[in-house]
Protein backbone atom coordinates (compact mmCIF):
# COMPACT_ATOMS: atom_id res chain seq x y z
CA UNK A 1 0.00 0.00 0.00
CA UNK A 2 2.83 2.44 1.24
CA UNK A 3 5.26 1.46 -1.58
CA UNK A 4 2.01 2.25 -4.09
CA UNK A 5 1.67 5.50 -2.79
CA UNK A 6 5.49 6.56 -3.11
CA UNK A 7 5.44 4.83 -6.61
CA UNK A 8 2.99 7.77 -7.56
CA UNK A 9 4.09 10.55 -5.75
CA UNK A 10 2.85 13.06 -9.16
CA UNK A 11 -0.91 13.05 -7.58
CA UNK A 12 -0.39 12.57 -3.80
CA UNK A 13 1.76 14.57 -1.37
CA UNK A 14 2.68 12.63 1.83
CA UNK A 15 1.51 14.15 4.92
CA UNK A 16 3.55 16.19 7.17
CA UNK A 17 5.37 14.70 10.13
CA UNK A 18 3.36 15.37 13.71
CA UNK A 19 4.81 14.84 16.98
CA UNK A 20 1.51 12.56 17.04
CA UNK A 21 3.18 10.51 14.41
CA UNK A 22 6.30 9.73 15.89
CA UNK A 23 4.75 9.19 18.94
CA UNK A 24 2.28 6.80 17.59
CA UNK A 25 3.63 2.83 17.72
CA UNK A 26 3.27 1.71 14.59
CA UNK A 27 5.06 4.92 12.77
CA UNK A 28 6.86 4.45 9.93
CA UNK A 29 9.57 6.58 9.03
CA UNK A 30 10.01 5.48 5.52
CA UNK A 31 6.36 6.91 5.21
CA UNK A 32 7.52 10.05 5.66
CA UNK A 33 10.78 9.76 3.93
CA UNK A 34 11.05 12.67 1.43
CA UNK A 35 10.08 12.01 -1.66
CA UNK A 36 12.10 9.59 -4.23
CA UNK A 37 13.38 11.59 -7.18
CA UNK A 38 11.39 12.55 -9.76
CA UNK A 39 13.28 11.64 -12.36
CA UNK A 40 12.15 8.30 -11.70
CA UNK A 41 8.70 9.26 -12.10
CA UNK A 42 8.88 11.62 -14.44
CA UNK A 43 10.56 9.76 -17.25
CA UNK A 44 7.36 8.56 -18.87
CA UNK A 45 6.30 12.82 -20.15
CA UNK A 46 10.10 13.40 -20.74
CA UNK A 47 9.92 10.97 -23.68
CA UNK A 48 7.10 13.03 -24.94
CA UNK A 49 9.10 16.21 -24.52
CA UNK A 50 12.01 14.73 -26.27
CA UNK A 51 10.17 13.31 -29.12
CA UNK A 52 8.94 16.70 -29.98
CA UNK A 53 12.53 18.09 -29.74
CA UNK A 54 14.45 16.06 -32.00
CA UNK A 55 11.60 16.09 -34.12
CA UNK A 56 11.60 19.53 -34.70
CA UNK A 57 15.56 19.38 -34.79
CA UNK A 58 15.23 16.95 -37.53
CA UNK A 59 12.61 19.29 -39.60
CA UNK A 60 14.86 22.21 -39.18
CA UNK A 61 18.25 20.34 -40.01
CA UNK A 62 16.41 19.37 -42.62
CA UNK A 63 15.34 22.90 -44.24
CA UNK A 64 18.44 24.28 -43.24
CA UNK A 65 20.05 21.68 -45.53
CA UNK A 66 18.13 21.73 -48.36
CA UNK A 67 18.26 25.75 -48.16
CA UNK A 68 22.35 25.52 -48.32
CA UNK A 69 21.96 22.71 -51.25
CA UNK A 70 20.39 25.40 -52.84
CA UNK A 71 22.21 28.73 -52.16
CA UNK A 72 25.82 26.94 -51.52
CA UNK A 73 26.54 27.52 -55.25
CA UNK A 74 25.89 31.11 -55.45
CA UNK A 75 27.92 31.67 -52.05
CA UNK A 76 30.80 29.78 -53.41
CA UNK A 77 31.06 32.11 -56.49
CA UNK A 78 29.98 34.99 -54.61
CA UNK A 79 33.17 34.81 -52.24
CA UNK A 80 35.56 33.85 -54.81
CA UNK A 81 34.29 37.08 -56.59
CA UNK A 82 35.28 38.78 -53.31
CA UNK A 83 38.79 37.77 -53.72
CA UNK A 84 39.26 38.64 -56.92
CA UNK A 85 37.86 41.76 -56.34
CA UNK A 86 40.70 41.96 -53.76
CA UNK A 87 43.24 40.64 -56.06
CA UNK A 88 42.15 43.29 -58.27
CA UNK A 89 42.87 46.11 -55.94
CA UNK A 90 46.50 44.81 -55.43
CA UNK A 91 47.39 45.11 -59.16
CA UNK A 92 46.77 49.22 -60.00
CA UNK A 93 45.24 49.46 -63.01
CA UNK A 94 44.32 45.85 -63.83
CA UNK A 95 41.25 44.89 -65.13
CA UNK A 96 40.72 40.95 -65.15
CA UNK A 97 41.70 38.49 -62.43
CA UNK A 98 41.31 34.99 -62.20
CA UNK A 99 41.96 31.54 -60.64
CA UNK A 100 44.87 30.37 -62.37
CA UNK A 101 45.41 26.59 -60.83
CA UNK A 102 45.69 26.19 -56.99
CA UNK A 103 49.00 24.94 -56.22
CA UNK A 104 49.18 22.48 -52.79
CA UNK A 105 45.92 23.63 -51.74
CA UNK A 106 46.97 27.40 -52.09
CA UNK A 107 44.72 28.93 -54.78
CA UNK A 108 47.07 31.01 -57.02
CA UNK A 109 45.19 34.12 -59.06
CA UNK A 110 46.82 36.39 -61.91
CA UNK A 111 45.41 39.86 -62.38
CA UNK A 112 45.99 41.14 -66.15
CA UNK A 113 46.55 44.67 -67.29
CA UNK A 114 44.84 45.03 -70.99
CA UNK A 115 45.19 41.37 -71.50
CA UNK A 116 48.81 40.96 -70.63
CA UNK A 117 49.99 39.29 -67.29
CA UNK A 118 50.99 42.09 -64.78
CA UNK A 119 51.19 39.70 -61.47
CA UNK A 120 49.71 37.07 -59.26
CA UNK A 121 48.87 36.73 -56.16
CA UNK A 122 48.17 33.31 -53.76
CA UNK A 123 45.55 33.46 -50.96
CA UNK A 124 46.10 31.62 -48.07
CA UNK A 125 44.61 31.52 -44.72
CA UNK A 126 46.27 30.92 -41.43
CA UNK A 127 45.54 29.87 -37.92
CA UNK A 128 45.71 33.54 -35.87
CA UNK A 129 44.94 33.70 -32.00
CA UNK A 130 41.13 34.01 -32.80
CA UNK A 131 39.91 31.78 -36.23
CA UNK A 132 41.88 32.11 -39.22
CA UNK A 133 43.47 34.94 -41.10
CA UNK A 134 42.82 34.96 -44.79
CA UNK A 135 45.43 37.24 -46.92
CA UNK A 136 46.25 37.50 -49.84
CA UNK A 137 49.89 37.65 -50.98
CA UNK A 138 50.95 39.46 -54.30
CA UNK A 139 54.04 39.05 -56.37
CA UNK A 140 55.44 41.19 -58.73
CA UNK A 141 56.95 40.15 -62.18
CA UNK A 142 60.12 40.02 -60.39
CA UNK A 143 58.65 36.97 -58.11
CA UNK A 144 58.98 39.78 -55.03
CA UNK A 145 56.23 40.04 -52.88
CA UNK A 146 54.70 43.35 -53.62
CA UNK A 147 51.96 43.92 -51.15
CA UNK A 148 50.36 41.77 -48.56
CA UNK A 149 46.47 42.37 -47.41
CA UNK A 150 44.58 40.81 -44.68
CA UNK A 151 41.28 40.00 -46.33
CA UNK A 152 39.34 39.44 -43.26
CA UNK A 153 40.53 38.50 -39.19
CA UNK A 154 39.26 38.21 -36.39
CA UNK A 155 41.97 38.95 -33.98
CA UNK A 156 41.37 41.11 -31.00
CA UNK A 157 40.76 44.80 -31.69
CA UNK A 158 43.69 46.76 -30.78
CA UNK A 159 46.31 44.30 -30.85
CA UNK A 160 45.82 41.41 -32.80
CA UNK A 161 43.94 44.15 -35.45
CA UNK A 162 47.26 45.53 -35.98
CA UNK A 163 48.27 43.30 -38.09
CA UNK A 164 46.01 44.23 -40.89
CA UNK A 165 48.22 47.69 -40.66
CA UNK A 166 50.20 49.10 -43.49
CA UNK A 167 53.06 49.72 -40.91
CA UNK A 168 53.66 46.03 -39.98
CA UNK A 169 52.14 44.59 -44.15
CA UNK A 170 54.70 46.82 -45.64
CA UNK A 171 57.63 44.58 -44.32
CA UNK A 172 56.96 42.00 -46.72
CA UNK A 173 57.21 43.82 -49.43
CA UNK A 174 60.50 42.34 -51.25
CA UNK A 175 60.50 39.22 -49.56
CA UNK A 176 62.24 36.75 -51.09
CA UNK A 177 65.56 37.65 -51.33
CA UNK A 178 66.06 40.41 -49.06
CA UNK A 179 66.67 38.35 -46.11
CA UNK A 180 64.94 41.13 -44.06
CA UNK A 181 63.86 40.25 -40.22
CA UNK A 182 60.08 40.59 -40.06
CA UNK A 183 59.56 42.74 -36.55
CA UNK A 184 56.36 40.97 -35.33
CA UNK A 185 53.79 43.08 -33.06
CA UNK A 186 54.37 43.04 -29.30
CA UNK A 187 51.19 42.45 -27.90
CA UNK A 188 50.39 40.47 -31.02
CA UNK A 189 52.66 37.76 -31.45
CA UNK A 190 50.90 35.34 -32.71
CA UNK A 191 48.29 37.03 -34.69
CA UNK A 192 51.76 38.48 -36.42
CA UNK A 193 53.59 35.11 -36.37
CA UNK A 194 50.82 33.62 -38.18
CA UNK A 195 50.59 36.22 -40.73
CA UNK A 196 54.65 35.75 -40.77
CA UNK A 197 53.85 32.05 -41.41
CA UNK A 198 51.51 32.07 -43.95
CA UNK A 199 53.55 34.59 -46.05
CA UNK A 200 56.42 31.86 -45.66
CA UNK A 201 54.37 28.86 -47.02
CA UNK A 202 53.96 31.05 -50.03
CA UNK A 203 57.11 31.85 -50.49
CA UNK A 204 57.90 27.89 -50.37
CA UNK A 205 55.86 27.25 -53.28
CA UNK A 206 58.41 28.93 -55.13
CA UNK A 207 56.32 30.05 -58.11
CA UNK A 208 57.31 31.64 -61.24
CA UNK A 209 56.02 34.66 -62.86
CA UNK A 210 56.99 33.50 -66.26
CA UNK A 211 56.55 29.90 -66.34
CA UNK A 212 52.48 31.14 -65.21
CA UNK A 213 52.49 33.53 -67.99
CA UNK A 214 54.04 30.66 -70.64
CA UNK A 215 51.43 28.31 -69.79
CA UNK A 216 48.90 30.94 -69.62
CA UNK A 217 49.94 31.41 -72.78
CA UNK A 218 50.05 35.47 -72.40
CA UNK A 219 52.49 38.61 -73.16
CA UNK A 220 53.62 39.75 -69.87
CA UNK A 221 53.82 43.72 -68.49
CA UNK A 222 55.81 44.70 -66.04
CA UNK A 223 54.48 46.61 -62.77
CA UNK A 224 56.81 50.20 -64.25
CA UNK A 225 55.26 49.31 -67.73
CA UNK A 226 51.85 49.39 -66.19
CA UNK A 227 52.69 52.43 -64.11
CA UNK A 228 53.75 54.65 -67.53
CA UNK A 229 50.82 53.37 -69.27
CA UNK A 230 48.10 54.20 -66.52
CA UNK A 231 50.08 57.85 -66.16
CA UNK A 232 49.86 58.03 -69.94
CA UNK A 233 45.84 57.10 -69.81
CA UNK A 234 45.49 59.67 -67.24
CA UNK A 235 46.67 62.32 -69.10
CA UNK A 236 44.69 61.50 -72.30
CA UNK A 237 41.70 60.76 -70.53
CA UNK A 238 38.82 62.75 -72.02
CA UNK A 239 35.28 63.79 -71.20
CA UNK A 240 34.57 60.87 -72.95
CA UNK A 241 35.56 58.55 -70.05
CA UNK A 242 33.00 60.05 -67.82
CA UNK A 243 30.54 57.57 -68.91
CA UNK A 244 32.94 54.88 -67.15
CA UNK A 245 33.10 56.26 -63.75
CA UNK A 246 30.73 53.83 -62.46
CA UNK A 247 31.64 53.08 -59.19
CA UNK A 248 33.24 49.39 -60.35
CA UNK A 249 36.74 47.75 -59.12
CA UNK A 250 37.72 47.42 -62.54
CA UNK A 251 38.04 50.50 -64.34
CA UNK A 252 39.50 52.79 -61.84
CA UNK A 253 43.07 52.43 -62.04
CA UNK A 254 44.27 55.63 -59.52
CA UNK A 255 41.49 54.55 -56.86
CA UNK A 256 42.69 50.92 -56.63
CA UNK A 257 46.52 52.33 -56.32
CA UNK A 258 45.19 54.61 -53.32
CA UNK A 259 43.68 51.99 -51.80
CA UNK A 260 45.93 49.37 -52.05
CA UNK A 261 49.40 51.74 -51.19
CA UNK A 262 48.37 54.17 -48.58
CA UNK A 263 45.06 52.92 -46.47
CA UNK A 264 46.17 48.96 -45.99
CA UNK A 265 44.50 49.14 -43.17
CA UNK A 266 41.32 50.56 -43.77
CA UNK A 267 41.13 48.12 -46.87
CA UNK A 268 40.95 45.04 -44.69
CA UNK A 269 37.44 43.64 -45.71
CA UNK A 270 36.10 42.37 -42.30
CA UNK A 271 37.02 45.42 -40.26
CA UNK A 272 37.96 48.42 -42.10
CA UNK A 273 36.03 51.69 -43.12
CA UNK A 274 36.45 54.06 -40.54
CA UNK A 275 39.66 55.65 -41.17
CA UNK A 276 39.34 54.98 -44.63
CA UNK A 277 37.31 57.82 -45.67
CA UNK A 278 39.41 59.87 -43.48
CA UNK A 279 42.59 58.94 -45.28
CA UNK A 280 41.51 59.25 -48.78
CA UNK A 281 39.96 62.98 -48.27
CA UNK A 282 43.40 64.05 -48.39
CA UNK A 283 43.56 62.89 -51.87
CA UNK A 284 40.98 63.78 -53.45
CA UNK A 285 40.87 67.10 -53.03
CA UNK A 286 41.23 68.06 -56.70
CA UNK A 287 38.34 66.51 -58.08
CA UNK A 288 36.55 68.57 -54.93
CA UNK A 289 37.27 71.68 -56.55
CA UNK A 290 36.33 70.25 -60.02
CA UNK A 291 32.91 69.45 -58.55
CA UNK A 292 32.03 72.27 -57.22
CA UNK A 293 32.94 74.29 -60.46
CA UNK A 294 30.87 72.29 -62.55
CA UNK A 295 29.16 69.20 -61.31
CA UNK A 296 29.66 66.39 -63.74
CA UNK A 297 31.27 67.73 -66.22
CA UNK A 298 34.89 67.91 -66.36
CA UNK A 299 36.16 65.87 -63.60
CA UNK A 300 37.80 63.55 -65.81
CA UNK A 301 39.74 66.36 -67.02
CA UNK A 302 40.69 68.29 -64.08
CA UNK A 303 42.20 65.09 -62.54
CA UNK A 304 45.59 64.87 -64.83
CA UNK A 305 46.49 68.38 -63.37
CA UNK A 306 47.91 67.98 -59.98
CA UNK A 307 48.11 65.07 -58.17
CA UNK A 308 47.26 66.16 -54.43
CA UNK A 309 46.87 69.60 -54.29
CA UNK A 310 47.45 70.68 -50.59
CA UNK A 311 44.92 72.74 -49.80
CA UNK A 312 40.68 72.78 -50.30
CA UNK A 313 38.43 75.30 -50.40
CA UNK A 314 35.53 75.47 -47.60
CA UNK A 315 33.16 75.36 -49.84
CA UNK A 316 33.41 71.55 -50.94
CA UNK A 317 31.30 70.44 -48.13
CA UNK A 318 28.63 71.86 -50.26
CA UNK A 319 29.84 69.73 -53.46
CA UNK A 320 27.13 68.10 -54.80
CA UNK A 321 27.36 63.68 -54.89
CA UNK A 322 27.91 63.71 -58.13
CA UNK A 323 31.16 61.78 -59.18
CA UNK A 324 31.38 58.30 -56.76
CA UNK A 325 35.00 57.57 -57.55
CA UNK A 326 37.27 60.62 -57.40
CA UNK A 327 40.45 59.62 -59.24
CA UNK A 328 43.55 59.45 -57.53
CA UNK A 329 46.62 59.42 -59.65
CA UNK A 330 49.03 59.14 -56.77
CA UNK A 331 52.11 56.35 -57.62
CA UNK A 332 51.60 52.76 -55.94
CA UNK A 333 53.85 51.74 -52.97
CA UNK A 334 54.17 48.52 -54.41
CA UNK A 335 56.76 49.41 -56.96
CA UNK A 336 57.64 52.92 -56.40
CA UNK A 337 58.97 54.64 -59.71
CA UNK A 338 61.16 57.71 -59.45
CA UNK A 339 58.37 60.12 -59.96
CA UNK A 340 56.83 59.24 -56.94
CA UNK A 341 54.52 61.68 -56.26
CA UNK A 342 53.78 60.73 -52.62
CA UNK A 343 57.23 60.76 -50.69
CA UNK A 344 57.35 58.17 -48.26
CA UNK A 345 57.10 61.24 -44.66
CA UNK A 346 53.80 61.46 -46.12
CA UNK A 347 52.77 57.95 -46.00
CA UNK A 348 53.88 57.31 -42.39
CA UNK A 349 52.39 60.57 -41.56
CA UNK A 350 49.28 60.16 -42.89
CA UNK A 351 49.20 56.77 -41.03
CA UNK A 352 50.03 58.31 -37.57
CA UNK A 353 48.11 61.34 -38.00
CA UNK A 354 44.66 60.12 -39.26
CA UNK A 355 44.33 58.35 -35.72
CA UNK A 356 46.81 55.31 -36.51
CA UNK A 357 45.01 52.96 -39.02
CA UNK A 358 45.99 49.55 -36.90
CA UNK A 359 43.96 50.78 -34.16
CA UNK A 360 40.92 52.17 -35.86
CA UNK A 361 40.06 49.33 -37.95
CA UNK A 362 36.01 50.11 -37.40
CA UNK A 363 33.48 47.76 -36.66
CA UNK A 364 35.32 44.66 -36.38
CA UNK A 365 36.15 43.63 -32.68
CA UNK A 366 34.18 44.58 -29.32
CA UNK A 367 32.63 40.92 -29.32
CA UNK A 368 32.11 41.00 -25.94
CA UNK A 369 28.73 43.20 -26.23
CA UNK A 370 26.39 40.23 -25.75
CA UNK B 1 -4.88 48.13 -33.08
CA UNK B 2 -2.22 46.36 -32.35
CA UNK B 3 0.49 48.32 -33.98
CA UNK B 4 -0.90 52.08 -31.95
CA UNK B 5 -0.94 50.06 -28.52
CA UNK B 6 2.63 48.96 -29.08
CA UNK B 7 3.72 52.48 -30.37
CA UNK B 8 2.13 53.39 -27.22
CA UNK B 9 3.37 51.35 -24.81
CA UNK B 10 6.86 51.27 -22.96
CA UNK B 11 7.98 48.41 -24.39
CA UNK B 12 10.05 49.81 -27.48
CA UNK B 13 12.46 47.04 -27.09
CA UNK B 14 15.98 48.41 -28.68
CA UNK B 15 14.82 51.99 -27.35
CA UNK B 16 14.35 51.87 -23.36
CA UNK B 17 15.88 48.65 -23.09
CA UNK B 18 18.78 48.69 -24.72
CA UNK B 19 18.44 45.12 -26.22
CA UNK B 20 20.16 43.51 -28.37
CA UNK B 21 22.35 46.99 -29.35
CA UNK B 22 25.43 44.64 -29.12
CA UNK B 23 25.67 45.05 -32.85
CA UNK B 24 24.66 48.46 -33.19
CA UNK B 25 28.48 49.21 -31.63
CA UNK B 26 30.63 46.70 -33.92
CA UNK B 27 28.42 46.51 -37.24
CA UNK B 28 26.84 49.75 -37.84
CA UNK B 29 30.07 51.44 -39.06
CA UNK B 30 28.52 51.95 -42.68
CA UNK B 31 25.03 52.68 -43.42
CA UNK B 32 24.95 49.52 -46.05
CA UNK B 33 25.87 47.09 -42.64
CA UNK B 34 23.56 48.86 -40.64
CA UNK B 35 20.98 47.91 -43.33
CA UNK B 36 22.09 44.19 -43.84
CA UNK B 37 21.97 43.76 -40.03
CA UNK B 38 18.06 45.43 -39.73
CA UNK B 39 16.63 43.16 -42.51
CA UNK B 40 18.30 39.79 -41.19
CA UNK B 41 16.72 40.69 -37.89
CA UNK B 42 13.54 41.66 -39.29
CA UNK B 43 13.10 38.52 -41.55
CA UNK B 44 14.32 36.41 -38.65
CA UNK B 45 12.41 37.60 -35.95
CA UNK B 46 9.03 37.78 -37.96
CA UNK B 47 9.73 34.16 -39.27
CA UNK B 48 10.43 32.82 -35.80
CA UNK B 49 7.56 34.43 -34.21
CA UNK B 50 5.84 33.08 -36.44
CA UNK B 51 7.11 29.48 -36.13
CA UNK B 52 7.14 30.03 -31.92
CA UNK B 53 3.13 31.32 -32.32
CA UNK B 54 2.27 27.98 -34.50
CA UNK B 55 3.65 25.41 -32.18
CA UNK B 56 2.92 27.47 -28.76
CA UNK B 57 0.65 24.42 -27.96
CA UNK B 58 2.63 21.82 -28.80
CA UNK B 59 6.43 23.43 -26.88
CA UNK B 60 6.26 21.45 -23.66
CA UNK B 61 6.75 24.33 -20.98
CA UNK B 62 10.18 22.76 -19.76
CA UNK B 63 11.38 22.79 -22.84
CA UNK B 64 10.32 26.37 -24.28
CA UNK B 65 14.08 27.94 -23.78
CA UNK B 66 15.93 25.37 -25.77
CA UNK B 67 13.00 25.22 -28.94
CA UNK B 68 13.05 29.03 -28.96
CA UNK B 69 16.76 28.91 -29.05
CA UNK B 70 16.23 26.13 -31.79
CA UNK B 71 14.08 28.29 -33.96
CA UNK B 72 15.36 31.93 -33.53
CA UNK B 73 18.58 30.10 -34.90
CA UNK B 74 16.77 27.97 -37.50
CA UNK B 75 15.41 31.36 -38.89
CA UNK B 76 18.73 33.46 -38.47
CA UNK B 77 20.42 30.38 -40.24
CA UNK B 78 17.93 30.51 -43.07
CA UNK B 79 18.51 34.24 -43.45
CA UNK B 80 22.41 33.64 -43.79
CA UNK B 81 22.06 31.07 -45.90
CA UNK B 82 20.03 33.25 -48.04
CA UNK B 83 22.11 36.45 -47.70
CA UNK B 84 25.29 34.61 -48.51
CA UNK B 85 24.01 33.78 -51.53
CA UNK B 86 22.72 36.97 -52.64
CA UNK B 87 25.16 39.72 -50.53
CA UNK B 88 28.28 37.93 -50.18
CA UNK B 89 30.06 40.73 -49.62
CA UNK B 90 27.78 42.10 -46.99
CA UNK B 91 27.81 38.87 -45.05
CA UNK B 92 31.59 38.96 -45.25
CA UNK B 93 31.64 42.49 -43.93
CA UNK B 94 29.53 41.53 -40.98
CA UNK B 95 31.05 38.31 -39.81
CA UNK B 96 29.76 37.17 -36.51
CA UNK B 97 27.10 39.83 -35.93
CA UNK B 98 24.73 37.92 -38.75
CA UNK B 99 24.94 34.57 -36.26
CA UNK B 100 25.13 36.03 -33.35
CA UNK B 101 21.39 37.27 -33.84
CA UNK B 102 19.81 34.33 -32.75
CA UNK B 103 20.85 34.66 -29.36
CA UNK B 104 20.03 38.21 -29.52
CA UNK B 105 18.40 39.48 -26.45
CA UNK B 106 15.57 40.94 -28.18
CA UNK B 107 15.06 37.59 -30.41
CA UNK B 108 14.43 35.20 -27.02
CA UNK B 109 12.51 38.45 -25.10
CA UNK B 110 9.85 38.57 -27.85
CA UNK B 111 9.59 35.20 -28.28
CA UNK B 112 8.83 34.40 -25.08
CA UNK B 113 7.23 37.10 -24.30
CA UNK B 114 4.90 37.74 -26.82
CA UNK B 115 4.72 34.78 -29.85
CA UNK B 116 4.57 32.28 -27.54
CA UNK B 117 0.92 33.92 -25.96
CA UNK B 118 -0.52 35.00 -29.07
CA UNK B 119 -2.37 34.05 -32.50
CA UNK B 120 0.51 33.70 -35.03
CA UNK B 121 -0.88 36.89 -36.92
CA UNK B 122 -0.09 39.01 -34.37
CA UNK B 123 2.71 37.24 -33.14
CA UNK B 124 4.29 38.08 -37.07
CA UNK B 125 3.20 41.50 -36.45
CA UNK B 126 5.13 42.07 -33.63
CA UNK B 127 7.97 40.73 -34.81
CA UNK B 128 7.63 42.80 -37.63
CA UNK B 129 7.42 46.04 -35.39
CA UNK B 130 10.28 45.01 -33.13
CA UNK B 131 12.20 44.31 -36.00
CA UNK B 132 11.69 48.18 -37.59
CA UNK B 133 12.10 49.74 -34.53
CA UNK B 134 15.51 47.87 -34.03
CA UNK B 135 16.12 48.58 -38.05
CA UNK B 136 15.40 52.46 -37.65
CA UNK B 137 18.10 52.52 -34.45
CA UNK B 138 20.11 50.64 -36.41
CA UNK B 139 19.41 52.78 -39.81
CA UNK B 140 20.08 56.26 -37.87
CA UNK B 141 23.40 54.46 -36.05
CA UNK B 142 24.89 53.82 -39.33
CA UNK B 143 23.79 56.93 -41.19
CA UNK B 144 25.17 59.09 -38.55
CA UNK B 145 28.27 57.09 -37.99
CA UNK B 146 29.42 56.42 -41.67
CA UNK B 147 28.45 59.96 -42.70
CA UNK B 148 29.85 62.14 -39.95
CA UNK B 149 32.59 59.02 -39.14
CA UNK B 150 34.37 58.85 -42.69
CA UNK B 151 32.23 61.48 -44.20
CA UNK B 152 30.98 58.67 -47.40
CA UNK B 153 27.63 57.26 -47.69
CA UNK B 154 27.44 53.91 -49.05
CA UNK B 155 30.79 53.13 -49.36
CA UNK B 156 31.97 49.77 -50.09
CA UNK B 157 33.43 47.29 -47.56
CA UNK B 158 36.92 48.79 -48.64
CA UNK B 159 35.81 51.84 -47.87
CA UNK B 160 35.63 53.27 -52.03
CA UNK B 161 32.73 54.07 -53.71
CA UNK B 162 29.52 55.55 -52.41
CA UNK B 163 29.25 59.67 -52.01
CA UNK B 164 31.94 61.79 -50.97
CA UNK B 165 29.66 64.25 -48.75
CA UNK B 166 32.94 65.88 -46.66
CA UNK B 167 35.91 65.86 -48.22
CA UNK B 168 37.20 64.29 -44.79
CA UNK B 169 35.60 62.71 -41.92
CA UNK B 170 34.41 64.88 -39.81
CA UNK B 171 34.11 63.19 -36.41
CA UNK B 172 36.56 60.11 -37.58
CA UNK B 173 35.75 58.85 -33.75
CA UNK B 174 32.30 58.19 -34.36
CA UNK B 175 33.61 55.08 -36.49
CA UNK B 176 34.76 53.41 -33.39
CA UNK B 177 32.74 51.57 -31.28
CA UNK B 178 33.02 54.17 -28.71
CA UNK B 179 31.61 56.98 -30.78
CA UNK B 180 28.22 54.01 -31.61
CA UNK B 181 28.26 53.39 -27.48
CA UNK B 182 28.11 57.72 -27.39
CA UNK B 183 25.42 58.26 -29.91
CA UNK B 184 22.94 55.33 -28.50
CA UNK B 185 23.38 57.18 -25.38
CA UNK B 186 22.02 60.50 -27.04
CA UNK B 187 19.33 58.86 -29.04
CA UNK B 188 18.14 57.44 -25.49
CA UNK B 189 18.52 60.37 -23.75
CA UNK B 190 16.27 62.11 -26.55
CA UNK B 191 13.91 59.13 -26.45
CA UNK B 192 13.23 59.35 -22.31
CA UNK B 193 12.65 62.45 -22.56
CA UNK B 194 10.07 62.43 -25.19
CA UNK B 195 8.34 59.82 -23.46
CA UNK B 196 8.98 61.29 -19.94
CA UNK B 197 7.16 64.35 -21.42
CA UNK B 198 4.51 62.39 -22.38
CA UNK B 199 3.40 60.55 -19.08
CA UNK B 200 3.30 64.07 -17.41
CA UNK B 201 1.13 65.25 -19.88
CA UNK B 202 -0.86 62.53 -19.66
CA UNK B 203 -0.51 62.65 -15.95
CA UNK B 204 -2.05 65.82 -16.17
CA UNK B 205 -4.92 65.27 -17.80
CA UNK B 206 -5.63 61.53 -18.27
CA UNK B 207 -9.36 61.80 -19.91
CA UNK B 208 -7.23 62.85 -22.88
CA UNK B 209 -5.51 59.29 -23.45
Amino acid sequence: MKEKDRGNLGDKQPRRLTEADINSPEFDPDEFAPAPSRNATAGVPNVKNSLFFVILCAVCALVLALTNVFTVFAAEKGQKDIRRDAVLALFSGCDRAELYDTVEDFPVYVAYYKGKLAGYAVYVAEEGYIGSIEMLVAFDEDNKVSQVQILSHRESEGLGSKIAGHKFLSQFVGMPDEDASIDLISGATISSRAVKGGVERVLKLDLNFLAIAEELDVETISAAEREDDLQKEDTDTTVADETTKAPSVTTRPGDDTAFGGDNVGGANANTGDGNNGSAQGEDDTTVYETETEDPGETTAEETTAETQAPSEPPAVTNAPPVTTQPPVTTSPETKPPAESTTPPEETTGDAGTTAPDEETTGGGGWPGWG
Amino acid sequence: MLLKTKLKSSDKVSMLQMLALCPALAVTTTLSRSLAIAGALLISLTLSALLVSVLRKMIPVKLRMPVYLLIASFSVSIVYLVMRAIFPAVVTALGIYLPVLAVSCVMIMRLETFSALNMPGPAALDGLITGVEFGTVMLVCGLVRELFGTGRLLADSFGRGGWQIFPAAPVSFLAHPAGALLLIAAWAAAFQYIQIRSEKKAAENPEAV
